[in-house]
């Protein structure tokens, strides 16, 4: 039973500032530093709760760009890393039993909570597949339920949380704070943020070896996934591919039967 | 019995502390000292939680005061813990569910004369607050939002200054004076794990004085409530023509005038 855990930064406990990772100032190298150590000790939570509930392997996948700190990982996973990756889910596919998503933050526009993005904060980028308005969460679970993989476990913040279960509702969470504002939150302490992590893996791996969590499965084919920034992307029409529709200079739809070639096209589109 | 305790701290008021914050800065020297200044502001926090359980607390919520001051990973693993930038209110979270409300790493208002970095939220402007006819500084500030929420003020931890301006608003808080003002930037402290073992011992005795309900939450005389907010510069952030209740007493002083507390002193911090 292999479990894909993928990672972001903006969830998990103590962090409520932007990853500014292009600040050279001397303050931020050292709190830039904590917040990876912060991430990689819920990722080796995650993963021991995982290798105690049953798991035969673990690999840690690194989402947030440059925020594995490599010799702090548990020694039981493998850790894929870098930049440029060729999709923004790399090595994800049906030999893994089941998929964490740690250190996950709640979509764009949603009120309260801390550090609410999808995808880039700076453009106001937002996303929809179908009908209904996804972040990256959403997109996270309708990309690894078309690969066959249930999403058995979410942490971060109650927004978060509420998010998870609202595209699976058997999902297991654990919040590890409470959004308070966009760059506040009212957080776990680090020890018990980890124990909480630690439990809640355990148990969605136990319930993904019995069957328990369904795969996200959003309505279709078609798909449409729709895609809106403040952002004017006035080079795009020259490049424009079949099935991408614009709607105005700062909204482009994709439509097509492949879910994973939409999705690919939403997550890749800056 | 259930006591949770608002644990708010500020940065100036903590053993060893006598220059200002330089988190601004961009000289890898003031990385260090930061680093450093917010190291003795964990351990005061802890000694004040430890204390705080000790004395029958069963909660206990770290807010973070000074901006960016708290070193999430050396919090006491029994806290919760508030921090960020851009709250909504001042004080988050605070409401009538808190026992009792502690002030560490306080210091005394503006112009105090010998207090350590004496200030009253922002030094440079040499900010002045009157609440009810009576100069009050940060202190004083959250001893009303939490009265006005029913919660009592039972410690402040600081210099002895601080201390004295606490007990003259307060005469039931428990302090813990961790350092003797001798000018704006400098003091006689404590050493480093005295000053914590004052603090733990002054949290427990309040938070035992807070369960017993010895501690009465701080009510200025009202209603209506009067406050001014001075400045040595114009205040051009404040808009010329304020609402019903405001006046400006001179280019430098406005005043204003609430039936409710809460309301004036939102008036009061949001400038």
């Amino acid at each position: 039973m292999k479990i894909y855990l993928y990672t972001d930064l903006e969830g998990v406990a103590g962090v409520d500032q932007w990853d500014n990772r292009a600040s050279d100032r001397p303050g931020f190298v050292g709190r830039r530093r904590e917040m990876c150590e912060l991430l990689m000790g819920e990722v080796n939570a995650a993963a021991d709760g995982a290798f105690a509930g049953g798991a035969t392997g673990v690999v840690l996948v690194q989402g947030h760009g440059d925020s594995a700190v490599y010799e702090l990982a548990d020694e039981r996973l493998e850790i894929v890393k870098g930049s440029g990756y060729s999709t923004w889910l790399p090595e994800l596919g049906a030999e893994f039993a089941a998929a964490f998503y740690v250190g996950s933050h709640a979509m764009g526009g949603t009120a309260g909570a801390t550090l609410a993005h999808t995808f880039c904060f700076e453009d106001g980028r937002r996303w929809w597949l179908g009908d209904r308005e996804i972040g990256e969460f959403g997109a996270f679970a309708a990309i690894a339920g078309a690969h066959g993989v249930p999403v058995v476990l979410a942490t971060g913040d109650d927004k978060l949380c509420a998010e998870a279960r609202a595209f699976v509702p058997e999902i297991e969470t654990a919040q590890v704070k409470v959004g308070i504002g966009t760059n506040s939150a009212r957080h776990l302490s680090m020890r018990r943020a980890r124990e909480v992590v630690r439990m809640a893996a355990l148990r969605a791996t136990e319930r993904a070896a019995r069957g328990e969590v369904p795969l996200y499965r959003p309505p279709g084919p078609p798909y449409v996934a729709r895609f809106r920034s403040r952002r004017r992307h006035l080079c795009l029409p020259r490049t424009q591919q079949p099935g991408e529709r614009w709607l105005s200079p700062y909204e482009v739809e994709f439509s097509g039967d492949d879910l994973l070639e939409v999705l690919g096209r939403l997550t890749f589109f800056y | 019995m259930s006591l949770k305790v608002y644990l708010f701290t500020d940065l100036e008021g903590v053993a060893g502390v006598d220059r200002w914050d330089a988190r601004d800065s961009d000289r890898p020297v003031d990385a260090r000292r930061c680093r450093e200044t917010r190291e003795l502001l964990m351990g005061e926090v802890n000694a004040a939680a430890d204390g705080a359980f000790a004395g029958g607390a069963t909660a206990v919520v770290l807010v973070q005061g000074h901006a960016d001051s708290m070193i999430y990973e050396l919090a006491d693993e029994r806290l919760e813990i508030i921090k960020g930038t851009g709250y909504p209110t001042w004080l988050p979270e605070l409401g009538a569910d808190s026992g009792a409300a502690f002030f560490v790493g306080a210091h005394s208002f503006c112009h105090t004369p010998q207090g350590t970095l004496a200030h009253t939220f922002n030094f440079k402007k040499r900010r002045q607050w009157w609440l009810c006819g009576r100069e009050i500084g940060e202190l004083g500030m959250l001893a009303a939002y939490c009265g006005a929420h029913g919660v009592p003020l039972a410690l402040a931890t600081g210099d002895d200054k601080l201390c004295r301006e606490a007990r003259e608003l307060i005469p039931e808080i428990e302090t813990a004076q961790v350092k003797v003002g001798l000018g704006i930037e400098s003091a006689r402290h404590l050493s480093r794990d005295r000053a914590r073992e004052e603090v733990r011992m002054a949290a427990l005795r309040a938070a035992e004085r807070a369960a017993k309900g010895e501690v009465p939450p701080y009510q200025p005389p009202g209603p209506p409530y009067t406050s001014r907010v001075r400045t040595r510069v114009r205040n051009l952030h404040v808009p010329r023509h304020l609402p019903p209740g405001d006046r400006w007493v001179s280019p430098y002083e406005t005043e204003h005038t609430r039936q409710e507390l809460l309301e004036l002193l939102r008036c009061m911090t949001d400038i």
